[in-house]
Order: structure tokens, then C-alpha cells, then sequence
């Protein structure tokens, strides 16, 4: 493996877009980032406004997507809680990775007794039932979406921290390095200039799976009541309350269910694309 | 590769082969509950399962019946010789499951056990006002008491277990109820058969299963498949119709005595005045959500006694829904809305509840219903600890919670009298009203029914007044079983105990007959 | 290899005791008092100090905490504050439960993965390999508390194949450990694509090709097996988080397993049952960890333990 520079960066990015699916999954990224920046204007309601007399109707002229239990507009509830679910996406993502930097760096570069403390905090945290603590964190700090974003960051990291030590690990043997430190650079230059923009490919195509991930989880916290507070309309605690509906509305847990599916398939799509297009043997 | 569709194939074919049959075919009813029991002791049991599993495999000194009057069971009769000294004359020939007549050596040693600190039984406070037991004679038991206790009868409806029995975890302890336990798997089922050596008429059908079922969606789909064909308030308001597709289900209803309330904090700045509190209760719109939510089976409550119980007050000014005089409320209470309708609030409060989903719904409709009037609720759904944890400390601006089988109006002093802030009592507004603190020290110990009725009126006018809780709504009880099920009575606190009454049918082929599934 | 399997059952017990010590504190520090609990509200004072004296809740955390691991090396993990049962028995009842429901998964984890993964990595860019990715995508994203009341509508209800739920033969077993299985197939599907593709690349398999092998029984013979080892990995992991997050599907079919006790007793605040449902799923995750790691070196005789 050698330093990328622009020319690369170039192919890569056209083998990434000759990938289909991969082109296509941007394109849903890039629209669900739109929708979300733009819900406001997008929305035919207001999300929280309740109908309580029209719950549970299907679609029609006013309601394109239906209603919930309390009569709420679907269409705009789902486009407001795209907000939520990308804030949770790139919000754990972006915490558990910082972490996992710090953590994964130090261990792999220094090595040693460092190492080892970390092998082992990986270690415990990974035999721990995230469900206890995700509930122990909830139940101190109140359910909300910043407690979210903390649990699944928390139960999260250390993925990212293995992966990073593996990358760190591998890169460092490597001349360029050794002779990077020859020459006495301090640690934190040699990492962030040499080590780390090598490490980058697996690392940017973990992340993409993890937003989708995180977003899959918070929709399980949702289940067991951990989730964001009412009435906030995150995909997972629609899916949450339109469940109990599932014979008789289904539509009410199948908008938000749909809408989850697509973002997971579109982060995937990337994270393939992404994959493929930087991992070619040089 | 070829392998794999092959065995998936076989397999399938292998399952299909053997359906079974539908359990009322084979005579067996079976109940499904929304939980698991984690006791069926009746000297530890404290959740609902467990009381009313019981409800079936024990017999009590006394029941109650539908208006919440007490009618024999173990004991064909009973005396006040004072109002300290209750005197009880056990029937003959009553017998626990494993043979053994019921005696009064029985009795004596079930309460002795509950009272026995050693046990820690979760049911001792309930018994503490009795001071000696007494047994003069096989057949009848004598209660001793310290002071006179008008509640005494109620808690009576004990499940009575043979002299000797330890408590053993999980395994049953015999009862000498209708039916007797064959075994009890937690947090799955527990099997039932009838006891041949039961006291009363012997029930019609031989086997009972009761199913723990915690979902609401596996409840309404094994009741469409018939592998469950009883079901107590199981199933969603919404899904009843559904439900009822099957020719094979029929829904009973009846009055209920769940009653769902919103709790206030009186020690709370803003909700300690009254016009706050009365704003609040005015600004909801109760039959909106009695029949949206609940599809109209629950009714608006006026107190937290359900209609039909003898101690329930008549004429109790109720509370409308009035937004406008809501708004006129908080004006005068010095909460003016301060930029007109919106967006801003007149103030916001925080509104705590468990995670259960139905509150959580309604916790979104209130919270949507005192937005009109100008007041922002922020809605913290708790884990039930946690929840259970901040209501007791009173760290709590408003909350919800349900009172369920009350069986007694003695709940007032428990609930609001002075000296019963949580962790001794229930009164977790931290209400303190002298007169009220009065009345119902007066209506614990007077023994005529009568001039209780009028103690306790008086308890709920002044309540009604105050609003230290604000009653929301009594649910009916909805009951789903098959067709051929009869005999069975609702009671208005669910209880069980008329399972014995139950027996199958013939179908009659009246309607549409449609072939059976 | 003697020495390492020493070795790594001695790290197991830092390991173990770091999970158990966390949980100990986070239990006891979070809000809820388990004698309110279990007392119920009527309780009187006094009856609530007795039944703290009584259960050794008033002593100080250091103290509890010496106590606790006192238990731990004589084998006993004290009584269960709700049911009375030693917490012990309670966990060994539902151990055979959450054992068949966590194997099962995988199994069909793996019946599902490993063809759908070699066909995708051997014809990529077909039509089945987009086929399999999209029904891969749609396994990892749909709830389990979704595809549960799904499977039981379609199999149970309509084609009365398998009851609904509980615990017993082994129709009850089929639903359950679809639900579970489906969203672990997609990962190894995915994974087990990647790393065989990985591997087709490599030298190896151009070589024996030439050589004259068929390109299938190169792919089957080598590329696999030099991929199982990131597909062991991964499998460990699941059947860790299988343990834990068998939650949801427990709840649904009411299957009696850990996961659903562990809820049942963290909300109860029974001290002792959670400190005696997470030791044992940690224990758990660690020896599974454990074993996979040895299979690694009988897969690959390129990693050997010194």
C-alpha cells in the first residue's frame, strides 16, 4: 500500500460510481439528507398535530401515507424523524469513532503493556449485555436522544478502536514510518500523517455500516422503551407504536419499517461500493 | 447445493403432517395471561397473575362478591363477638389437594406464617392489627384484634395453605381450590386439573392451561388460531374487531374497577394551587380519549372508587371538559399565556410515566390536550423502577398510574391521609388535609356499613374538591372467548375465581355455520 | 498450545471479574430501592429495615461487594430477591432454553449464509448476487419485533405449521430461531462474500485453476477454508450478542431464556439474579471466544499458538 494521492482519489471515486448499487444508495443518502435538512417545508402537517377521531386511517387526499393511532400525518411525522434517525446515525458514529481513534491509535502504536490493557477492556466491555447498560444509562440520565446517542456509542466503540489498532498495527511496520520515526517525529504527526490516511479505507467503510447499524438499534431501544421521548417521531418509536397495530393497521409500522429498510440498504450499498472501489491490490 | 432444498422441503412436509388439534375440541380451556406470575404462594404473592392463579388453585376464609361483599367459602360463617374478637366456623369435608381435611390448625398457621417477620412476607403490614389467633376447636378459628379494623373482613381473602408448609421458591403449595396444580413452568405456563376433593361444586372442565403471554400481538393470534380461547383484558381496544372476525369468539363486557389517574405535586410551586390543578383536569378531554383510545369501553371517573362499588359517593360535581374556563383559571391563577394562543406556554411541566405503550400513547394526547390551554408538558417515560423510585421521593411534577382492585374505601387513608407520604403510605402528592385526616381515622374503625358510606362521601367531596388526583377513567372488563365457553361471571376487579363455573357447550349451529378451523 | 490454552483461561478471569464488578456497581447505583420492590408500598418502616438487615442491603458497597465474591468462590450466587429460588437453579432452568435458541439461530444462520455467500462470491454482479444482497439488507434492517408476529401470522395462523409460542418440542424451536437467524444470516452471508472474494483473488486459486482444477472445487476446497476464519470471528461475536439480545424474540414466543430473565430481574432491581445472569452470559461469551479462537488454529495451520 502505498500514499494515495489525488490521482487515486480520483479513481477511486469513478469505480466507486461505476458500481450501481453503490451510485444508487448515494442517491438515496443524498435525497434522505435533503429530506431531512428540509422537513419543515417538505411537511403537510405539523407532525405532533393529533386527530384523535381519524386514528389508524389509511391514505388518502390529505394524508398520502395515513395516520397513526392519534391521528398524526404520517408523511410528515416520517419526514421529521428522518432528522432523528440520520442525528443518530452520524451522532454514534462520529462519537464511537472518536473514541475508537484515540483508543485504537495508542494501543497500536505503543504497543506493549498499553496494548494489553486494551486487548482486555475490549475484552470485558464486549461479554457485557449492552442491554443493561443502555438501560442503566436511560434510567439515570432520563431517556432521551443525547442518553440514546450515548448508549449506542458507548456499547459501540470498540469496534472501531479493534479495527483502528489492526490498521495502526499493520501500517506502522512499514518503512515510510520507521524512517518517519528515525527522524523523530513525535508520535501524534507521524499518526496523523503517515499512519492514519492509510488506515482510512477499512475505517470509512466501517462507518458506513455502522450509521446503518445505529439506526437498526436505536429502533430496538424504541422496542424496550429506551428510545427518544414522546411525542418525538423517530423512526424506531414509530415503529414502536404501530406495531401493536400490525393486524389491523400495518401501514402505521410498515411506513417507518420501509423507510429504515432503505437507509440500511443505501449505507450498505456505500459501504460495498466504497469497499470494492478502494481495495485493489497496487 | 441440491441438498439444502431438499431437507428444507422434507422437513417442512415432516411438520405439516401432524396438526393438532384446537385445545376446546379436547376439552381443555385455555387462559391466557399478559405476564408471568413470579409468585403463586398466597403468603408472597403480590402481582395480579399470581392473585389470580390463585384465585383458582386456593380457597380463602371468605370471597367477595361483584359489589364487593363478603360471601363464604372456607368459613359458612362468621361472627363479630366485639369489634376486637371476629369468630369464624369453618365448613366440614373442605380438603387441600394432597387429601388433608382444612382445619382451623390450618388457618391459624397460614396468618401465623404471613405475620412471622422471619418470612418476610410482603403481606404482614396487612395483618398487623391482629394480635392473637386462637383455635378452640378443629372448625373454628378466632381472630384477636389489637383495635378495632372495619377492613379486617377484606383481608380475609387469603389463600389458605395446610399447617407445615414451607415456601419453596417456585413449587406450588397445595390450596384446596377447585383446581390443583400439575405443574408450573415460569414464564411460560402453568397446567392445571381439577380437584376432585373440592368443596364446592366440582368444576365441569378437568384440565385448565394458563399461557403467560407477554405480547399483545401473540395473544390476539393464538385466540385467531383457537390455541387460547380465554382471554381477560388481553387485547387491544383496536384489535377487538378484529378479533371478532372468528365466528368462533365471542366478547363479554362488563363494569371494570381499574381506575387511571393523573397525580399531582402539591408541594410543587405551580400545582399547589388548586386553580392550577382544576385548569389541568378542565383542559382534558376525557371522552375524546374514552373513545378513540379505548373505543368506548371505559367510562369518565368521578372518583377513584369505580360506580358500582357500595362505597362509591353519587353526585359528585363532575369536571368537564371546558378549555376556555381553563384558560379563564390559569388567568386568574397568575399564569397569563404570554403572547396569546402560541407558541409560547404559560409554563411547562414535566409529566412522568412508565414505559408501558398505552400510557405512553396517552401521555402523548395529554400532552397534545394541555398544549391548547397554553401549558407545555414534557413527557418522561421512565423505566418502572426508576419511575416507581422518583414518585415515591415525590420528585415529580405530574404523573399517571392506575389503581387496580380496590377493595376497600380504607385506600383513602393509605393514599391521603397526612402521615402517609411515601415510603410508609401512598399519598405521593403530599396532600395534608386535617378534616380528611379525621374521616378516615373515623371510617378505619366504625363498624356499621352505613355510617362508613357517609364517612367516605364525605372524603370524596372534599377530594373532589381538592383534586390531589384527578380520576380519568374507569375500563370495563373485555372478555374474549370461544363461543362454547359459559358459566364464567366478570367481576369488576377480574378476578378468577369463577373459572370453576366454566363448561363447554354443544355449539349451536344457529348463524352462519361456518366449518370449524 | 497447552500452555496458551492456560494462559487464556487465566486472562478469562480478569476478563470476567472486570464485567461482574462493573455490573455491581452500575446495579447498585442506579435509582430504585429492591426492598420497596418487593415490599410493595404497605410495607411499614420498620418491616422495610428488617428486610434490608435481613437481605445485608444496609451494609456498606465494599462490603457487599467482599461478600458477593466470597459467594462467587464457593459456587454460591446467592437467592433471587423476587421468586426466593437460588439464583443458581434460576439461571441452569433456563439455561437449555437459551442454548437450543441461540444454536438453532445459527443454524440457520448458516444454512442460509454459506450457500447464498459462496454463490454470490463465485457469480458476482449476477442476478443472484444482487438478489442475495437485497434479501442480506433486508434481514439486517427488519426488526425482529416485526418479522416474529410475521412469521407466526404466515406459518402459524394461515398454514398451521408451528404453534405459536412457548417451549417444548421441536416445532415450537422453528419460528424463533428464524426470527433470530435471519438477521445473522445477513451478516455472514456479507462477510463470508467478502472474504471469499478476497480470497478468489488471490494467487492460490489462479494457480490451482491452472493446474487444472475446476474453479469450483478451488473455491471450495481452499478459498473457504482460508475464509472461515473472519467468518468464525463474527460467528463468536453473534452468539455473544445472541446471548443478551435474544430479548425481543424471547418476549414474543415466550421462550423462557436468559435474556428475558436478566430484563425481569434488572427491573425488579433483584441484585443477585442480575449479577447472576450477566457473570453467566459473560462467562459465556468469553468461552465461546475462546473456542473460536482454538478453531482458528485447526483451520489455519499458519496460526499456531506458542
Amino acid at each position: 500500500m502505498s500514499e494515495r494521492g489525488p490521482a487515486s482519489r480520483g479513481r477511486i471515486a469513478a469505480r466507486f460510481l461505476r458500481h450501481r448499487g453503490a451510485a444508487a444508495g448515494l442517491a438515496v443518502v443524498a435525497a434522505l439528507l435533503l429530506v431531512a435538512l428540509l422537513a419543515p417545508r417538505l411537511s403537510p402537517f405539523d407532525p405532533n398535530t393529533q386527530d384523535l377521531d381519524s386514528g389508524l386511517s389509511g391514505a388518502s387526499a390529505s394524508h398520502w401515507l395515513g395516520q397513526d393511532k392519534l391521528g398524526r400525518d404520517l408523511l410528515s411525522r416520517l419526514l421529521h424523524g428522518s432528522r432523528i434517525s440520520i442525528s443518530v446515525g452520524l451522532g454514534t458514529v462520529a462519537i464511537s469513532l472518536s473514541i475508537g481513534l484515540l483508543a485504537g491509535c495508542a494501543s497500536g502504536f505503543y504497543g506493549g503493556r498499553t496494548d494489553h490493557l486494551f486487548m482486555r477492556l475490549c475484552d470485558v466491555l464486549m461479554a457485557f449485555p449492552g442491554i443493561l447498560l443502555a438501560i442503566a444509562i436511560t434510567a439515570v440520565l432520563g431517556p432521551s436522544l443525547r442518553n440514546v446517542l450515548i448508549a449506542l456509542s458507548l456499547l459501540g466503540w470498540v469496534g472501531y478502536a479493534r479495527l483502528i489498532r489492526a490498521q495502526v498495527m499493520k501500517v506502522k511496520e512499514m518503512e515510510f514510518v520507521e524512517s518517519a520515526r528515525a527522524s523523530g517525529n513525535p508520535p501524534a504527526r507521524i499518526l496523523l500523517s503517515h499512519v492514519l490516511p492509510n488506515a482510512l479505507s477499512p475505517i470509512i467503510v466501517e462507518s458506513t455500516f455502522g450509521i446503518a447499524r445505529a439506526i437498526v438499534a436505536e429502533a430496538g431501544l424504541s422496542f424496550l422503551g429506551l428510545g427518544v421521548a414522546p411525542p418525538a417521531p423517530s423512526w424506531g418509536a414509530m415503529i414502536n407504536e404501530g406495531r401493536h397495530f400490525l393486524f389491523v393497521a400495518p401501514h402505521v409500522a410498515a411506513v417507518p419499517g420501509l423507510a429504515i429498510m432503505a437507509t440500511v440498504m443505501a449505507f450498505n450499498l456505500i459501504g460495498d461500493g466504497l469497499r470494492d472501489a478502494m481495495d485493489v491490490r497496487d | 447445493m441440491r441438498i439444502f432444498p431438499a431437507a428444507f422441503l422434507l422437513a417442512a412436509l415432516a411438520a405439516a403432517g401432524c396438526a393438532p388439534k384446537v385445545p376446546i375440541e379436547e376439552g381443555t380451556l385455555v387462559i391466557a395471561l399478559p405476564g408471568a406470575p413470579v409468585s403463586i404462594d398466597p403468603r408472597l404473592a403480590t402481582d395480579a397473575y399470581g392473585e389470580q392463579i390463585l384465585q383458582i388453585t386456593h380457597a380463602f376464609l371468605v370471597k367477595r362478591d361483584a359489589a364487593g361483599n363478603p360471601i363464604p367459602d372456607l368459613a359458612e360463617s362468621w361472627e363479630e363477638r366485639s369489634p376486637t374478637e371476629i369468630a369464624f366456623r369453618l365448613r366440614k369435608g373442605a380438603r387441600f389437594h394432597d387429601g388433608r381435611e382444612v382445619t382451623s390448625a390450618d388457618v391459624r398457621y397460614t396468618f401465623e406464617w404471613i405475620l412471622d417477620p422471619k418470612n418476610r412476607s410482603p403481606h404482614r403490614a396487612t395483618y398487623d392489627t391482629i394480635s392473637r389467633i386462637e383455635t378452640p376447636d378443629p372448625r373454628t378459628v378466632v381472630f384477636r384484634l389489637k383495635e378495632p379494623f372495619a377492613p379486617f373482613l377484606v383481608g380475609m381473602s387469603r389463600g389458605i395453605v395446610p399447617a407445615g408448609s414451607g415456601a419453596r421458591g417456585y413449587s406450588p403449595v397445595p390450596g384446596a381450590g377447585p383446581y390443583k396444580v400439575d405443574d408450573f413452568r415460569p414464564d411460560e405456563a402453568i397446567s392445571l386439573s381439577r380437584h376432585d376433593g373440592y368443596h364446592g361444586r366440582p368444576p365441569a372442565i378437568a384440565k385448565v392451561l394458563v399461557k403467560f403471554l407477554p405480547d399483545s400481538n401473540v395473544r390476539f393470534l393464538e385466540l385467531k388460531k383457537g390455541s387460547v380461547n380465554f382471554v381477560l383484558n388481553g387485547v387491544d381496544p383496536d384489535l377487538l374487531p378484529a378479533a371478532l372476525k372468528n365466528p368462533n369468539l365471542a366478547m363479554e363486557e362488563a363494569p371494570g374497577s381499574n381506575v387511571s389517574y393523573l397525580g399531582f405535586n402539591l408541594r410543587d410551586p405551580i400545582l399547589s394551587d388548586v386553580r392550577v390543578r382544576r385548569a389541568v383536569a378542565m383542559a382534558i378531554d376525557r371522552e375524546a380519549i374514552v373513545r378513540t383510545i379505548w373505543k368506548g369501553h371505559a367510562d369518565p371517573a368521578d372518583s377513584i372508587l369505580a360506580p358500582g362499588f357500595w362505597a362509591h359517593a353519587e353526585g359528585l360535581p363532575p369536571i368537564r371538559h371546558d378549555p376556555a374556563e381553563a384558560k379563564r383559571l390559569l388567568d386568574r391563577a397568575g399564569y397569563r399565556d404570554p403572547d396569546g394562543d402560541s407558541p409560547k406556554p404559560r409554563f411547562t411541566l414535566t409529566f412522568k410515566t412508565s414505559q408501558n405503550e398505552l400510557r405512553r400513547r396517552i401521555a402523548a394526547v395529554l400532552q397534545e390536550q394541555l398544549r391548547q390551554a397554553g401549558i407545555a408538558v414534557e413527557v418522561q417515560s421512565l423505566e418502572w423502577g426508576t419511575f416507581f423510585s422518583d414518585i415515591k421521593k415525590g420528585n415529580f411534577q405530574i404523573y399517571s398510574l392506575t389503581w387496580v382492585g380496590i377493595a376497600d374505601p380504607d385506600i383513602y387513608h393509605y393514599a391521603f391521609h397526612s402521615e402517609q407520604f411515601p415510603p410508609d403510605g401512598a399519598n405521593r402528592g403530599r396532600y395534608a388535609n386535617p378534616e380528611l385526616d379525621r374521616l378516615v381515622l373515623a371510617g378505619r374503625r366504625e363498624p356499621s356499613r352505613a355510617k362508613r358510606k357517609e364517612i367516605y362521601r364525605r372524603v370524596q367531596s372534599l377530594l373532589s374538591r381538592d383534586l390531589p388526583v384527578f380520576p380519568l377513567w374507569v375500563n370495563r372488563n373485555i372478555l374474549l372467548r370461544d363461543r362454547r365457553l359459559a358459566g364464567f361471571t366478570i367481576t369488576p376487579d377480574e378476578d378468577y375465581t369463577s373459572v370453576k363455573d366454566i363448561r363447554i357447550e354443544a355449539r349451536n349451529r344457529g348463524g352462519a355455520g361456518k366449518p370449524e378451523p | 498450545m497447552k500452555r496458551y490454552l492456560l494462559s487464556r483461561l487465566a486472562q478469562l478471569v480478569p476478563v470476567v471479574f472486570g464485567v461482574v464488578t462493573i455490573v455491581f456497581l452500575l446495579i447498585h447505583l442506579i435509582p430504585g430501592d429492591p426492598v420497596e420492590i418487593m415490599l410493595g408500598e404497605s410495607a411499614v418502616a420498620a418491616q422495610k429495615e428488617e428486610l434490608r438487615r435481613d437481605l445485608k442491603l444496609d451494609r456498606p458497597i465494599a462490603a457487599q461487594y467482599a461478600e458477593f465474591l466470597g459467594g462467587l468462590v464457593t459456587g454460591d450466587l446467592g437467592v433471587s430477591f423476587r421468586s426466593r429460588e437460588p439464583v443458581l437453579r434460576e439461571i441452569l432452568s433456563r439455561f437449555p432454553a437459551t442454548l437450543l435458541l441461540a444454536a438453532a439461530s445459527l443454524l440457520v444462520a448458516v444454512f442460509i449464509a454459506v450457500p447464498l455467500g459462496i454463490l454470490s462470491a463465485m457469480r458476482r454482479h449476477s442476478w443472484l448476487d444482487h438478489f442475495s444482497s437485497f434479501l442480506a439488507m433486508l434481514g439486517l434492517s427488519m426488526p425482529n419485533f416485526w418479522l416474529g408476529p410475521l412469521l407466526i401470522l404466515v406459518f402459524s395462523i394461515h398454514l398451521g405449521l408451528f404453534p405459536v409460542g412457548g417451549y417444548g418440542t421441536a416445532r415450537h424451536l422453528v419460528l424463533p430461531a428464524l426470527t433470530m437467524g435471519t438477521g445473522m444470516a445477513a451478516i455472514l452471508m456479507r462477510m463470508l462474500r467478502s472474504s471469499l472474494l478476497e480470497e478468489i483473488r488471490q494467487e492460490y486459486v489462479r494457480a490451482a485453476s491452472a493446474k487444472g482444477l475446476s474453479r469450483r472445487a478451488a473455491v471450495l476446497r481452499h478459498a473457504l477454508r482460508n475464509s472461515s476464519i473472519p467468518v468464525l470471528t463474527v460467528l463468536g461475536l453473534q452468539f455473544g450478542a445472541l446471548l443478551a439480545g435474544s430479548v425481543i424474540t424471547e418476549t414474543i414466543f415466550s421462550w423462557p431464556g436468559i435474556g428475558r430473565l436478566t430484563i425481569q430481574a434488572i427491573d425488579a432491581r433483584d441484585y443477585p439474579l442480575v449479577q447472576g445472569c450477566v457473570l453467566f452470559i459473560a462467562l459465556c461469551t468469553v468461552a465461546v471466544n475462546l473456542a473460536t479462537d482454538l478453531l482458528y488454529s485447526r483451520l489455519d495451520p499458519r496460526i499456531r499458538y506458542e
